[in-house]
């Protein structure tokens, strides 16, 4: 009954704040969204459908799809600091999608450059997994080590790069929803889906993994699969949505945290409240990210850090906080 | 869509017959090699700013590549008149020419068309040539264009590095647009001289001809790649393709080549306009 009363709390906030992002901007509304719901043309209507809504779902997408991901990283390597961007998904991806700008392959927003970006992820997270020693923190640091080397080698393709679209490294870096258009969320949704239904699918066995290896081992689980599995699901998560906006800071490592606290670790309930967590971080964000300053924009990393990284502190602290109560 | 390049665009030269004093002149200045030549005395150049690129002026050697001026280069050929302005780079070389007692001028620099006189005719009197200055600073007097409703918006892209701005007041292309006779809508309603691009800041402004630097359009992907700039496809100037561009040094340069540039820039927004 709690639980179905956080769901319903946290879906009306989101929803909230979703109509808040349709009505808040730059350009002042004359009519309601409700009366714009059977208009196509016009200041407003455009205003609304073209360019918000693509913000507002592409917020919903992708802060959805990086919670998700961030419940995976956690629970494969059962591990409360592992995050998408810790372990080369992030820093991968972004290698992929500079890689196919910078040689012409793709531009920016199409599907070959989408999927360049998860192919690079997953090939990044293998990487770590291959490189990192098996025994204390050996593998969060390799992971850290080639996100510095993956990251410092798309900022060497963007200073001498200078073809169309390749962006800047602060763009990549820090993330930011103002390019996402309707046709650039069409092309990664189907990526982030993919993403999702993986990692429902692996969401059981990642419970019995959670008890341990050997014991998990018991139940027919084979971990090395697991682990593939679990890779290449945050990999579409995660690669898609860099290949859209670049890095959003924090929301993979605060998610889970505050979604363990509500709703407990069974990781079937924990991937439906973090996407909707997530999504709903992510529409606060943007809404302050487009509209704090106007109409000056500010890299969407920087809100996410500065709502991300407090929040997470003030969790860690609370009696409940179950990693930090078992170490 | 159309495209005014540094080629489509020829200087004006002026012929007063005076004698300059100076021999040999390196114009660090901002468009200062330009104005040089415009007043008939571009066989003096030794070497020439990083902004004056008209094609007539290739031969001359660059002095300040990426804006730093390269001491060795200038003194080896010789000048025996600098011309600087504000913005010229670094300091330190600029204190190491004053020590070897070549003439320096600072010229006036300007990012507007009503003080490209001035400008022109501080470099006239440096070189001691009064009647060419007059001869040169008269062209701009007769480039007044008659008004138009057309709304243009200029915008600085930088696809490569993520810079996306509207110019607004003071941006430069505004006071072009002006003597063109439209209505800049940036600068009606930005009082910054650039601000940062939003689809939604595109959409209120709605232009009616979107003014872009010929590179600035290629760095974001081509015509292609604008319209899939949020807020541009659905402007009035992003509907119908009615862009207009013009050679990146040339657009800002303020000097002789503005005057010849303001009725054909102004041709290509008024076709532009009825697409």
């Amino acid at each position: 009954m709690k639980k179905l009363l956080l769901y319903l709390l946290f879906s009306t906030i989101g929803l909230v704040l979703f109509a808040f992002s349709l009505r808040t901007g730059i350009v002042q509304l004359h009519s309601s969204l409700w009366s714009l719901l059977t208009q196509h043309t016009g200041v407003d209507a455009t205003t609304v459908w073209q360019i918000r809504l693509p913000r507002a779902l592409g917020a919903v997408v992708i802060g959805g799809g990086l919670g998700i991901a961030g419940v995976m990283a956690q629970g494969i390597f059962r591990n409360p600091l592992a995050e998408p961007t810790l372990i080369g998904l992030s820093s991968g991806a972004t290698l992929g999608t500079i890689t196919v700008i910078s040689s012409g392959a793709a531009t920016y927003g199409s599907r070959t450059n989408a999927a360049s970006a998860v192919l690079f992820a997953i090939l990044a997270a293998v990487l770590v997994q291959l490189l990192a020693p098996n025994k204390g923190y050996g593998f969060l640091l390799t992971g850290i080590a080639l996100s510095a080397i993956l990251t410092a080698m798309a900022g060497l393709i963007i200073s001498i790069s200078s073809k169309p679209g390749i962006q800047s490294l602060a763009f990549w870096n820090f993330g930011s929803l103002s390019l996402l258009t309707n046709h650039t969320l069409q092309v990664i949704a189907p990526f982030i889906e993919v993403g999702v239904i993986i990692s429902f699918f692996v969401a059981r066995r990642l419970d019995a993994y959670s008890l341990g290896e050997t014991s998990s081992h018991y139940l027919g689980i084979n971990p090395k699969r697991l682990r593939l599995l679990a890779i290449i699901a945050m990999a579409f998560l995660v690669g898609a949505s860099v290949s859209a906006v670049g890095s959003i800071a924090f929301l993979g490592l605060l998610v889970p945290h505050i979604v363990r606290l509500l709703v407990g670790p069974a990781h079937r309930r924990m991937l439906t409240f973090s996407a909707i967590i997530g999504a709903t971080l992510l529409l606060l964000a943007d809404l302050l990210a487009r509209t704090i300053f106007q109409p000056h924009e500010i890299p969407l990393g920087l809100i996410t850090s500065l709502i991300g990284a407090p929040l997470l502190i003030l969790l860690l602290r609370t009696k409940q906080s179950q990693w930090v109560a078992n170490d | 869509m159309s495209d005014i390049s540094a080629a489509d665009i020829t200087l004006p030269i002026v012929h007063s017959g005076e004698v300059s004093a100076i021999k040999r002149v390196v114009a660090l200045a901002n468009g200062s090699a330009e104005i040089v030549a415009a007043l008939g005395y571009e066989p003096l150049l030794v070497g020439r700013d990083v902004a004056s690129t008209m094609p007539s002026l290739k031969t001359i050697p660059i002095d300040n590549p990426g804006h730093n001026i390269s001491t060795e280069t200038v003194l080896a050929q010789k000048p025996d008149l600098i011309l600087i302005d504000s913005n010229t780079s670094p300091t330190s070389a600029l204190i190491t020419l004053k020590a070897t007692g070549i003439k320096i001028v600072t010229i006036p620099s300007t990012f507007e068309l009503k003080t490209i006189g001035e400008k022109e005719q501080a470099i006239a009197s440096t070189l001691g040539v009064p009647l060419a200055g007059k001869l040169l600073v008269q062209q701009i007097n007769s480039s007044t264009q008659k008004s138009d409703p057309t709304k243009v918006l200029f915008l600085y892209l930088r696809g490569s590095s993520s810079i996306y701005l509207i110019g607004g007041k003071g941006s430069g292309a505004d006071s072009l647009i002006t003597a063109m006779g439209f209505t800049d809508i940036g600068a009606a309603n930005l009082a910054q001289p650039f601000s940062a691009m939003s689809a939604e800041e595109l959409i209120k402004l709605n232009p009616d001809v979107i003014l872009l630097m010929t590179k600035g359009l290629a760095s974001v992907g081509g015509i292609t790649g604008l319209i899939q700039l949020p807020g541009i496809a659905q402007t009035s100037a992003g509907k119908h393709k009615r862009v207009v561009t013009v050679d990146d040094s040339l657009l800002l340069s303020f000097g002789p080549r503005t005057i010849p540039l303001i009725p054909r820039l102004r041709a290509d927004i008024v076709k532009a306009s009825i697409l």
